[in-house]
C-alpha cells in the first residue's frame, strides 16, 4: 500500500496535494554562500613579531613606562579627512571609497565599523549580512550583502542609495528600514525616511563635504540641507519596510524600474554621477 | 544526491577548503535547513539566516568528528541561529512577512499559505520541521531520513502524527479553523 505523505508516490491524497502546492513556493532556491578562506595558522614571522611586541609591552610596564603602538594609518579613533581627493580604504571585507571633502573613522579595531561625519561614503562589501556597520550622526547603517554610497552632511541630512544587494538603515528611535537594489533613503534630522527608487537627472549635481548641496528637483527626491530647510519626512508603513523580502527592491514610488536588473544598472549611473560631481 | 559513501569524502574536502566540496553539501542540506528556520522565522529571514547558518558551518567543519553526524550537527546549527534570530528580534516585528524572491503568488493564498504555516508552526518541533521538509521543500520521507539522521521509520511517524494534528488544526475545507 502506497503512503504519498512518505514516499511521495502512488496516488496522491489531495489535500496534501494542496497543501504542497500552496506551500512551494517557500522552498529554498538560494546558491550557496560566499565562503571565506579558511582560518590558518599565522606564519612563523607573524608570532615572532606579536612576542616581541609583548616582551617590549612587558619591559615597559616593568620599568613603569608605558609603551604605546603608534597607531597604523587609518587606526581606530583616528579621524580621516580627504581634502580634495578621494581615499579608497580596505576594511578586510570590502573596500570604502570616501570621496573628496569627507570626514570619517573607523571606530572598532576590525575596521568593520566607521563613522561617517560628512561627505559620502561608498562601501562594496562580500561579506555576511550585518558584518559592516556606518555610523552616521543621525543614522545607522548596516551592510546586508551589497554595495551602497552614503552622503550626510554635518547635520546628518542625505542619502543613502543603494546599488547592489540591501542596507537596513536605523535612525534615533531604533526604527529600521530596509533598502533594496536600486532604491534610496533620505536621511533627515529625524532618521531615515521613506525609501524611494532613483531616478537618474542630468541636471543632478550635488556638493559635498562642506555640508551644503543644492536641493534637488524633479523626481530625485535627495533631502535638501541647506540651514533652515524644512524637510518632510514620511513614516508611512515602517512595519512593512522591516519586513521587505530578503532580494526585493523596495516598490514604493512609480520611478521604480520596470525591471529588476535594470535598477543596479541605472543606480551605477547615478553613483557615477555623484562622483563626477565630487571630482 | 550525494552517495553515503561519499559524504565523509566531501566533507573532509570541505573541512580542508574545497569550496567545490562545501557548495556539494550546500546542495544536499540547504532544504533541510532552510525548513527548519521556516518552522521558527519569517519566510525572509529563514531564507538570509540558511547562508549564515552554511558559513558558520564552513568555519566549525573541522571540529566535526563523525562524517555522520553532519546531518544532526547542521540541525543544531539551524536551530541555535533561530534562536538567536528570535532573540535579537524586536518585540514589534511580525513573524510574518512577505514571500522570497520570485514567488509572488495573489495576496489571498499568501494569506491562507500563512495561515497553514502557522498552523504546521504550533506543532512539537520534531513534526514541524518534518512537515515542513516533507510539505515546502518537496522531500520525501527517505530523503528527510538521509539527511537529518532520523530513522526513516522516525520520520514516517513524525509525517503522520504532525500531519493528524495539521488536521485537526485546519478545517474540513483546508481552511484554518477558528481557535
Amino acid at each position: 500500500m502506497s503512503d504519498y505523505l512518505f514516499d511521495r508516490e502512488g496516488e496522491p491524497d489531495p489535500e496534501i496535494a494542496r497543501l504542497e502546492a500552496m506551500l512551494a513556493p517557500m522552498a529554498y532556491r538560494g546558491a550557496a554562500p560566499r565562503l571565506p578562506r579558511p582560518a590558518r595558522r599565522a606564519p612563523a614571522y607573524v608570532v615572532a613579531a606579536a612576542a616581541i611586541a609583548l616582551a617590549a609591552a612587558l619591559v615597559a610596564v616593568l620599568i613603569g613606562k608605558p609603551w604605546r603602538p603608534r597607531p597604523p594609518s587609518g587606526a581606530v579613533a583616528q579621524w580621516i579627512d580627504t581634502g580634495e581627493a578621494a581615499m579608497r580604504l580596505d576594511v578586510g571585507i570590502g573596500s570604502v571609497e570616501l570621496a573628496a571633502h569627507t570626514r570619517a573613522r573607523f571606530v572598532a579595531a576590525t575596521r568593520h565599523e566607521m563613522q561617517l561625519e560628512r561627505g559620502t561614503l561608498t562601501a562594496t562589501i562580500h561579506a555576511p549580512p550585518r558584518q559592516f556597520v556606518v555610523r552616521t550622526p543621525r543614522a545607522v547603517v548596516t551592510d546586508l550583502g551589497c554595495a551602497f554610497a552614503i552622503t550626510v552632511d554635518a547635520a546628518g541630512r542625505g542619502s543613502v542609495v543603494v546599488s547592489e544587494g540591501r542596507v537596513a538603515v536605523a535612525g534615533g528611535d531604533a526604527r529600521e528600514v530596509v533598502v533594496g537594489a536600486g532604491a534610496r533613503v533620505e536621511l533627515s534630522e529625524a532618521g531615515p525616511g521613506e525609501v524611494s527608487a532613483p531616478v537618474p537627472a542630468p541636471d543632478v549635481q550635488e556638493q559635498q563635504g562642506t555640508g551644503n548641496r543644492k536641493p534637488e528637483t524633479g523626481n530625485h527626491r535627495m533631502a535638501p540641507s541647506g540651514a533652515g530647510a524644512h524637510h518632510h519626512v514620511s513614516k508611512k508603513h515602517p512595519a512593512k519596510q522591516i519586513a521587505a523580502p530578503a532580494t526585493h527592491p523596495q516598490p514604493h514610488t512609480n520611478t521604480a524600474p520596470s525591471k529588476k536588473d535594470e535598477a543596479p544598472r541605472i543606480q551605477h549611473d547615478a553613483l557615477k554621477d555623484l562622483k563626477n560631481s565630487v571630482e | 544526491m550525494i552517495v553515503g559513501d561519499l559524504l565523509p569524502q566531501l566533507i573532509r574536502s570541505a573541512a580542508a577548503g574545497d569550496q567545490r566540496a562545501f557548495a556539494a553539501l550546500h546542495a544536499r542540506y540547504a532544504g533541510m535547513v532552510h525548513a527548519i528556520l521556516l518552522a521558527r522565522l519569517p519566510p525572509s529571514e529563514a531564507e538570509d539566516q540558511v547562508q549564515e547558518v552554511f558559513l558558520a558551518a564552513w568555519k566549525k567543519l573541522g571540529q566535526l568528528d563523525e562524517a555522520a553526524g553532519f546531518g544532526a550537527w547542521l540541525c543544531a546549527i539551524a536551530r541555535n541561529r533561530a534562536v538567536d534570530c528570535l532573540r535579537r528580534r524586536r518585540p514589534t516585528e511580525a513573524l510574518q512577512d512577505g514571500w522570497p524572491d520570485d514567488a509572488q503568488p495573489s495576496s489571498s493564498d499568501v494569506a491562507e499559505a500563512h495561515q497553514v504555516l502557522d498552523a504546521i508552526r504550533a506543532l512539537p518541533d520534531a513534526y514541524r520541521e518534518t512537515l515542513i521538509m516533507r510539505l515546502c521543500e518537496g522531500m520525501n520521507g527517505p530523503e528527510i531520513a538521509a539527511v537529518t539522521g532520523l530513522e526513516p521509520g522516525s520520520v514516517r511517524i513524525n509525517l503522520h502524527r504532525g500531519m493528524k494534528l495539521l488536521r485537526d488544526k485546519l478545517g474540513v475545507d483546508g481552511k484554518v479553523a477558528a481557535s
